[in-house]
């Protein structure tokens, strides 16, 4: 019987607990985000993902024109091991574009 | 078993799964762009591995056969493992491996001991043996 003790937020990592076998956005260093399904985590935050989509952000700027050109470069991977120290946050995934 | 009292501390994180892909072909993506697929040989509980048969590409596709690798736990960013692979199966069978292995060299009934003349691999109940320990 699960009580509302064992499914009480303690502490941070109890937030990312609530997601597991959710869909969540997880951004990591070096411009990349993922969103993926949870599928395990620990107190590093190694993940384990499943159906990610990554996306890597690269800035660009013109030599001529000076303006700053955004590019994404998009990637699917079925399953993946994150390690933790690359993690910068975990959210459930954004609602926008 | 005394000296296991706090159990292994790799089961506590995700490093065991890790462990647990040890003999799969993987792609392990490192921190400076490196692509690396091949067979994980060994993993140690700080992430540190051990590919070999590997085919390691750089950010340009330029790709280089290499038969052993050892890479620092610290520089991998992503391991893309294999989509049939069942994670907790994996992990749980590891665990008991261990444990049998465990027991099997501490000794009991049936064991493999030793006797003190050097012979070996004599399987046994016998007190003598025993008293070894």
């Amino acid at each position: 019987m699960a009580t509302e003790e064992e499914s009480a937020v303690k502490e941070p990592l109890d937030l990312i607990r609530l997601s597991l076998d959710e869909r969540i956005y997880v951004k990591l260093r070096s411009d990349r985000e993922l969103r993926g399904k949870l599928h395990a985590y620990d107190q590093h935050l190694n993940m384990i993902l499943g159906d990610v989509e990554e996306v890597v952000t690269t800035v660009e700027i013109d030599d001529e024109t000076y303006e700053e050109i955004v590019r994404t470069a998009k990637r699917l991977i079925p399953y993946l091991f994150v390690r933790g120290d690359g993690v910068i946050l975990v959210s459930p995934p954004l609602r926008t574009s | 078993m005394m000296g296991n009292r706090r159990g292994r501390q790799t089961e506590r994180t995700l490093v065991c799964v890790v462990q647990a892909l040890v003999g799969l072909e993987l792609l392990v993506e490192l921190r400076n762009e490196l692509c690396i697929r091949g067979i994980l040989d060994d993993c140690d509980a700080d992430m540190n591995i051990t590919l070999k048969d590997t085919v390691v590409e750089n950010v340009e596709g330029i790709k280089s056969s290499l038969p052993m690798i050892f890479v620092r736990g610290s520089v991998i960013r992503f391991i893309h493992m294999p989509d049939t692979f069942n994670v907790s199966q994996a992990v749980e069978a590891r665990r008991l491996m261990l444990d049998r292995a465990e027991t099997a060299y501490i000794g009991g009934k049936g064991a493999l001991t030793s006797t003190t003349s050097g012979e070996s691999f004599k399987a046994s109940s016998s007190t003598e043996e025993a008293s070894e320990f």
